[in-house]
This record gives C-alpha cells, sequence and structure tokens, in this order.
C-alpha cells in the first residue's frame, strides 16, 4: 500500500511539472516533442495490454491506429466538436476489433500476429486506394488552432491512460486477462473464458489505439490520408513496449521517452543512424534483457540478495506485476 | 488469350513468391524462427548482384553461387551473433522473440541500404531484358521463363538435400524433436547453424531476379510479406507446398488486376489469405506433415 502511495504521488509530481512546464518554456519546438512523447506513450500502452499483458502480438496495430484517425479526422472537420470526434474514433476502432477479434482469436499462436499483419496492409493499400489525396484542416478551424490545448489534451488522455492501464491490470478484470496470457489451458481449467478476457483486452487496447489515432488527427493539419495506416505505426509501438518492459505501467513510457529522444535528438545530425541504433538496442534488449528498462533497478536491487530468492522472485514475477 | 497472357506473368511471380517464401518456411520449419528480415536479407543479394553486374559486368543468372556463398556467410554471421541466443527460450516464446529481433534487424538493415546506396530504386538492365519469345501470340518473358526454371530447379534440390543426403535427413531429425536427435548423436548445435545459414542462401535465386526488376532500401518489407503468406497458404513447416502456393498466389493476384485492376493486385492475395487463416488454418495443402 505504501508502494503504492509512492507511485501515486511520483506520478503526479510528474504530471503538475509537464503541466506547468507550458508557463516556462517559449516556443513551440519542446511542446511538439512532447506532445509526439505523449502520442507514443498513449499508443504504445495499446501494445502494451495486448503483448504486454494478453499476451497476444497485434502486428496490425496501424489499421487501428489508422482508423481511428479517419474517423475522428472525417467527423471533426464535418463540424463534429473533437471531443465527441475523439470518442468516434476510439469506438470505431473498437468496432473493428470486434470484427478481426471474434473470429482471430480463437486460433491460438502466431495466427493471430501473422493475420493481423494483413490486415494492416490490406487496410494501407485500400486507404491509399480510395483516398489518394491529403487531408486538409478548413480555413476556419486553422484560426483558431492552438498547440497548447493540444499539449494539454495529449498530456491528459496519455495520463488517463496510465492511470486506466495501472488500475486494471491490478483488478480482477486484469488478473484474468494475466492468467489467459501465462497459461491458457490451466486458465480454462478453473472457469476462465478465455476467449471473453481476449476479446476485453483487445477492444480496450484498440479504444487506446483508436484515441491516439484522433489525437493524431487532430494534431497534424494536414497529412496524406494513408499516413496513419502506414506498417510504422504498427512496429513503432510493439518495438517500444519491448525495449522499455512489455506487461509494466512504466515500460511504455521508458521506452516511448528514449524512443522520442533518439529520434528528435538524431534527426538533425545522424538521419537515419537513429532508428538503425534503435534497432540495435531493441536485438540487445530481446536477447539480454527481457525484462526491458523498466526491470533494470529491479535486477540492480536483486543482486545483492540471495541467488535462492532471486530465482523464486523472477518464477512468480510476471504474475505479482 | 488476353486472360492467358495475365495468368502467365502469375505463374512467373508465383514461382519467384515462391523461391522468396522458401528461406522463411525453412527457418519456420526447423527452429521455429519466424524471420521477417529475409526480404531485407534478399533485397542485401540483390545490390549484391547489382552491383556486380555494374562493376564487373556478371549477369544475374550467372552470379547467384558467388551470392549464394555470400549470403550463406551472411546467415552463418547472422545465426551466429543473433539468432543462436534465442535457444535459451521456450520454444513457443522463440517465435514472438524471432519476430522482434527481425524487427529490429529489419531496421538496422533498411538504414544501413540507406546509408550505403540511398533511397533511390535501382535496377539491373540486361541485354535480354524486356526480350519475350512470341509463342502463338502469348509473350513469354526471357526473364520469366528463367524465374520459373530457377524455382524448379532449387525446390527439387532442395527436396534432394533433404530427403536423400544424411545431413538433410539430420536437419529433418532435428525440426521434429531436436532433444531425441541429440539423443541419436546428431550436432544439434550445428545442424541449426547450417539450416540457418541454408534458409538464407536459398534466398540467392530470388534476390538474383528481384534485381532484375526493382530494388529499394524499403522493399524488402513487402518480399517478407509474400513469404509469410506463402508460408501459412502452404500451411506452417509444408516446404513441398511452398511452390505450387506461390502458383496459386500467382494465378490470383493475377486474376484480380485482370478484373479490378493493377491497384489492388496486392490486396486479392491478402484476402485470400486471411480466408484461408480463417477457414483452413492448416494450410491449403494438407499433405504429409511438414518436412
Amino acid at each position: 500500500m505504501r508502494g503504492d502511495k509512492k507511485r501515486l504521488l511520483i506520478f503526479l509530481f510528474i504530471v503538475a511539472v509537464l503541466a506547468f512546464l507550458p508557463i516556462y518554456i517559449k516556443g513551440d519546438y519542446i511542446l511538439n516533442v512532447l506532445f509526439l512523447l505523449f502520442l507514443y506513450i498513449i499508443i504504445s500502452q495499446g501494445s502494451n495490454i495486448m503483448v504486454g499483458y494478453a499476451g497476444l502480438l497485434n502486428v496490425g496495430q496501424a489499421a487501428f491506429f489508422g482508423i481511428g484517425a479517419l474517423v475522428a479526422r472525417l467527423a471533426w472537420i464535418g463540424g463534429t466538436p473533437f471531443y465527441l470526434a475523439l470518442l468516434a474514433g476510439g469506438l470505431s476502432s473498437v468496432v473493428l476489433s470486434a470484427f478481426i477479434g471474434i473470429p482471430s482469436l480463437r486460433l491460438r499462436g502466431h495466427y493471430f500476429a501473422i493475420g493481423t499483419l494483413a490486415l494492416a496492409i490490406i487496410g494501407r493499400i485500400t486507404i491509399g486506394n480510395i483516398l489518394p489525396g491529403v487531408s486538409f484542416v478548413p480555413r476556419q478551424y486553422l484560426e483558431g488552432y492552438s498547440l497548447l490545448f493540444r499539449y494539454y489534451l495529449a498530456l491528459g488522455l496519455s495520463a488517463a491512460v496510465i492511470v486506466v492501464v495501472d488500475r486494471v491490470f491490478n483488478s480482477r478484470l486484469g488478473l484474468a486477462i494475466l492468467s489467459t496470457r501465462d497459461d491458457e489451458d490451466a486458465a480454462q481449467a478453473i472457469g476462465i473464458n478465455v476467449f471473453k478476457y481476449k476479446m476485453t483486452a483487445f477492444a480496450l487496447s484498440s479504444f487506446v489505439v483508436g484515441l491516439g489515432g484522433g489525437l493524431f488527427a487532430f494534431f497534424y493539419i494536414s497529412y496524406y490520408y494513408y499516413v496513419p495506416f502506414a506498417l510504422l505505426w504498427s512496429f513503432e509501438p510493439i518495438l517500444i513496449t519491448f525495449v522499455g518492459g512489455a506487461g509494466t505501467v512504466a515500460g511504455p513510457v521508458l521506452g516511448s521517452i528514449f524512443f522520442v529522444i533518439l529520434k528528435e535528438a538524431f534527426t538533425h545530425t545522424l538521419g537515419e543512424i537513429s532508428i538503425l541504433i534503435f534497432g540495435v538496442v531493441l536485438i540487445l534488449v530481446i536477447l539480454f534483457l527481457p525484462g526491458g528498462l523498466a526491470s533494470i533497478p529491479k535486477k540492480l536491487r536483486w543482486r545483492q540478495v540471495k541467488p535462492v530468492l532471486q530465482k523464486e522472485a523472477e518464477g512468480g514475477d510476471s504474475c505479482s506485476q | 488469350m488476353e486472360i492467358m497472357q495475365f495468368a502467365t506473368y502469375g505463374l512467373i511471380n508465383g514461382a519467384l513468391y515462391g523461391m522468396v517464401a522458401l528461406g522463411l518456411s525453412l527457418a519456420y520449419g526447423i527452429m521455429g524462427y519466424l524471420n521477417v528480415a529475409q526480404g531485407h536479407f534478399i533485397i542485401l543479394g540483390s545490390y549484391g548482384t547489382y552491383w556486380l553486374f555494374r562493376l564487373w559486368g556478371f549477369d544475374p543468372f550467372i552470379s547467384i553461387p558467388i551470392l549464394m556463398v555470400a549470403l550463406f556467410v551472411l546467415g552463418a554471421i547472422l545465426y551466429v551473433a543473433v539468432y543462436s541466443w534465442l535457444l535459451k527460450f521456450p520454444v513457443i516464446d522463440r517465435l514472438k522473440s524471432s519476430l522482434l529481433i527481425s524487427f529490429g534487424l529489419m531496421l538496422v538493415f533498411e538504414n544501413i541500404a540507406i546509408l550505403l546506396w540511398t533511397a533511390d530504386e535501382r535496377a539491373v538492365t540486361t541485354s535480354y531484358s524486356g526480350k519475350v519469345i512470341d509463342l502463338y501470340g502469348l509473350r513469354l518473358p526471357y526473364i520469366g521463363l528463367g524465374t520459373i526454371v530457377l524455382a524448379i530447379i532449387v525446390v527439387i534440390a532442395l527436396h534432394l538435400f533433404l530427403n536423400k543426403t544424411y545431413f538433410g535427413k539430420a536437419i529433418r531429425a532435428t525440426a521434429q524433436d531436436w532433444e531425441a536427435s541429440q539423443l541419436m548423436g546428431i550436432n544439434v548445435a550445428r545442424t541449426y547453424l547450417v539450416s540457418f545459414a541454408l534458409s538464407i542462401l536459398i534466398a540467392a535465386p530470388a534476390a538474383s531476379v528481384i534485381s532484375m526488376r526493382v530494388i529499394s532500401p524499403g522493399i524488402g518489407v513487402e518480399w517478407s510479406n509474400y513469404g509469410l503468406v506463402l508460408v501459412i497458404l502452404a500451411g506452417v513447416g509444408n516446404i513441398n507446398a511452398i511452390l505450387p502456393a506461390g502458383f496459386f498466389l500467382g494465378l490470383i493476384e493475377a486474376m484480380s488486376v485482370y478484373l479490378v485492376g493493377a491497384p489492388y493486385m496486392g490486396m486479392a492475395g491478402l484476402v485470400v489469405f486471411v480466408l484461408v487463416l480463417l477457414f483452413r488454418p492448416q494450410g491449403l495443402f494438407r499433405g504429409r506433415a511438414g518436412l
């Protein structure tokens, strides 16, 4: 309980600092970078729910991000208030997840991963053909465009997503989802409806990712309609999640910070090399640090304890998170 | 007649898809590795072919043996440096970890290729590029015929290797049960090393053919994707069915181009793929299981 309180205080402190930051910072650059960071936190939490907590590798996240962006954009430009447009984006993504999940989540193992990859590519090709043009924000909207407002919106949404993920995976629902990840047969044997909980995780993840898509559509003034459907939006959140630490709340946050810093710091000086570095880091993390960046403090702490204890803790680790 | 022409092109594409998918299917069937960076290795091979042609005038078909040696070495190095570490994970995690590792490799290779050769599109243009044989009005491109012949040779050679040679049998035994194989005296570590290198080597003919179409650093994903689709269509680990599945996919695509139009070419195959995934997850050609 005390650990919980400490974490809550740290969390609130960081959010408060970020909330007061725009007062002291001049210029839009930092705010833009932070917006990007919040966006990545949101969508990588989305993939964290799937791959970290539910153990399902959804490689088709680009399709969910894209549909959220598309619906939110069309609704917003069509005159809907932005919050309803964002919600519509998230819900459209949930609807898509029901279409995909109900037939495919009954299959086990790799089929889900490969099937969702196909979905992402189908989405990308379809949108590229149907809507080949650029989406512009109408002139009257541009006059009211405020970066600060979008900054706070992104900050609020990402904080909310972090809280929701943390709360859900400390509840009965979350434990049920975790049990389907750890041992599907055992979960079924003790009366857990595996399909139902997988589908719940899928819908929750899709809603979060769809919200992220809506945020994307609300932020960028003009972009090609197919851009949010690009396969990068599938790969990057998964990679971020694993580098940061899959199955922990802090993991995607750390991964996003690492990713955005790398991307922003090196884009102007090194160009492509930043992504190259990220690729190498990812490989090293997968091979030698399966818990991701988030597990470093724990590893350091456990070094001092007896090896037997360490083994035990690692065995039960995934359940107590 | 026109439909026959489309079908011909479909078969030619299908042969190429088959060659692309063989390596993926091998690595998957033997070690449980899903190596989605395969397309990038192929593109790397294509760049090799391209430079051999540009610098020394090697014909792409002639340079295949050189490429095979180079890719075998590359595969062996990659296995030792990266993929062999995955063996410590349980088999279920191997798939996911290898998928993520190959994502990382994709990023690395793609960006190295951009740094070295820029993002421009290139292609090898030989003296016979674009030349066709006219068979009663049916146009058969030389390169296309070469592709089909190559694909058949590669598949037969692989089949003979896996079924007739001692080492091939050791590979199949390891794929079925590595623990039992180890007890029978097979050197599993070496078998894995060679089979992974083999799964990269087998991409050489595909790399050579692709170099005569179009190559750019970003195109590797598309080929990996075709490979994945075929692995599922053929049924996981079912190497003998890869080429028939390739022809099938090529024909489906050709018919969709004929009926709907070229922009949706990539999609017809994927729709069929999703349907197969939903209704026949064991693959189109069940036959004997696997290797």
